[in-house]
């Protein structure tokens, strides 16, 4: 069975509004059925079955007014009961997804969800990696702000991060314009020059130049073994990510 | 800005200089730099008949005139381009091994705490990393480019016989067949009837100058 991440994002609205919205969305699914089990006053386990799927909705950041529901797909079999899979859910899987989620969106998304942008998330799908192997697509929408689109440029620069960051021996990515080019430095916690990790980060870099042909990108790859990142960041360059 | 020719010339000269500074390790890492030079002369030679002629020249400009992209980086969009993804992939093995082994790092991402990689490049990159960027990704490149039927087009005298019109001959000629072989199946008479009596004859006398190795 596919498994997948499925992220709605409500803004401006409140936690209940947010969590209706998430609803509405699961109800477009005609092959799901949908329950809830409420956790606490912040966080919401909804369910829907009986295609197997589990659906997780958190809400983030009540304090910004903002809710951000997010669910996450995952597979289990027919024969557990609801409850195991809660605890499971809940013993295993929810403060990774937590972590990740609320780490993530607080850097990125909610910066572009405050000043009303909408874009797709399908390639930050490496948030959920680590918990479910990642979605095939997911769609982070704004909404009540369908209308805006996300300036190109930030679109472009969530997919570098997405790109790199799956690489455990990436340590940062920057990026800085020079002339009309972009410019991404990946630096790389490596001693020797690694053929195998190479041929990956061009075979990424290739999607990526490809997929964003109206770009001229220049890219670098720079091996700083284990310095401290922030020495090494360019006052004008832009961090995508340490780690 | 070098012509076809020359270009040829420097790849093979800077691949001569990659072997042979293969076999006299520790100096392997300046091996890598030569061979990121040969590559970078190679597929200047594939772009001269193919266009544009200078990736140097093709560079757009702004609308004070300034160069928008570094020859570097708009070289690479072209290579990304107009090549496979393999050849491409050869190329930036190459480029980044290159520049690796020249600074260790580019000066544009440092701030004044930086602390690189301890060792010195010979050291970061070992003889057998060495012996791959030569070896392996510039002899796939240059495969991959496949120049000997740029050399042949470019062999053939065509100036004595359509004068200025040789450069445009050329390119039409590398346009429309994909390898010398392909060219060769066409008959004079043929190559007359779509390019013109200048470019049959220009094929006959090097034919007569050496026989099948060229279209009669």
């Amino acid at each position: 069975m596919s498994r997948g991440v499925e992220v709605l994002l409500g803004g401006n609205q409140s936690t209940a509004a947010g969590v209706n919205a998430a609803y509405g969305f699961l109800r477009q699914r005609s092959d799901w059925t949908a329950g809830c089990v409420g956790l606490n006053t912040q966080h919401f386990l909804s369910y829907k079955r009986p295609i197997g799927q589990l659906a997780v909705f958190y809400s983030f950041d009540k304090n910004t007014a903002i809710t951000l529901e997010c669910a996450y797909r995952t597979t289990f079999e027919e024969q557990q009961s609801l409850r195991n899979v809660v605890t499971d859910f809940l013993g295993n899987d929810v403060s990774i997804c937590r972590s990740l989620l609320t780490e993530y969106l607080t850097t990125y998304v909610l910066p572009e969800v405050r000043v009303g942008r909408e874009f797709d998330a399908s390639y930050f799908a490496w948030t959920m990696n680590e918990i479910c192997e990642a979605a095939e697509s997911a769609t982070f929408t704004a909404i009540g702000s369908r209308q805006s689109r996300g300036i190109p440029t930030e679109n472009t620069l969530h997919r570098i991060a997405s790109t790199f960051w799956r690489f455990e021996k990436v340590k940062s990515v920057h990026v800085q314009n020079y002339r009309s080019e972009l410019q991404v430095n990946v630096l790389l916690a490596i001693e020797k020059y690694d053929h195998d990790l190479m041929d990956e980060l061009f075979d990424a870099e290739y999607d990526l130049r490809t997929s964003l042909n109206e770009i001229v990108f220049s890219f670098c790859y720079t091996p700083v073994g284990e310095s401290v990142n922030s020495d090494v960041k360019h006052p004008l360059a832009r961090a995508l990510f340490t780690r | 800005m070098a012509e076809f020719a020359v270009h040829i010339k420097q790849a093979d000269h800077n691949q001569q200089v990659a072997l042979a500074l293969l076999q006299q390790e520790p100096f392997h890492d300046w091996a890598i730099n030569a061979a990121f030079y040969s590559a970078i002369h190679l597929f200047e030679a594939w772009l001269y008949h193919r266009g544009p002629k200078h990736s140097e020249t093709d560079i757009p400009r702004d609308d004070k005139g300034d160069l928008k992209f570094s020859p570097h980086a708009w070289r690479e969009k072209l290579v990304t381009d107009r090549l496979p993804r393999h050849a491409f992939k050869d190329y930036r093995h190459l480029k980044e091994s290159s520049e690796t082994a020249r600074y260790l790092s580019l000066p544009r991402s440092a701030g004044p705490g930086a602390n690189w990689t301890p060792t010195g490049a010979w050291e970061h990159l070992s003889l057998d990393d060495a012996r791959r960027m030569v070896n392996n990704h510039l002899a796939s490149f240059t495969k991959t480019l496949d120049l000997e039927y740029s050399q042949f087009i470019e062999s053939i005298d065509f100036e004595s016989t359509v004068g200025n019109s040789a450069p445009i001959v050329r390119q039409t000629l590398i346009r429309d067949y994909s390898d010398r072989q392909s060219l060769m199946k066409e008959s004079l008479s043929e190559l007359r009837r779509k390019y013109g009596a200048g470019v049959a004859e220009a094929f006959r006398i090097a034919a007569e100058k050496k026989p099948n190795t060229a279209p009669q």
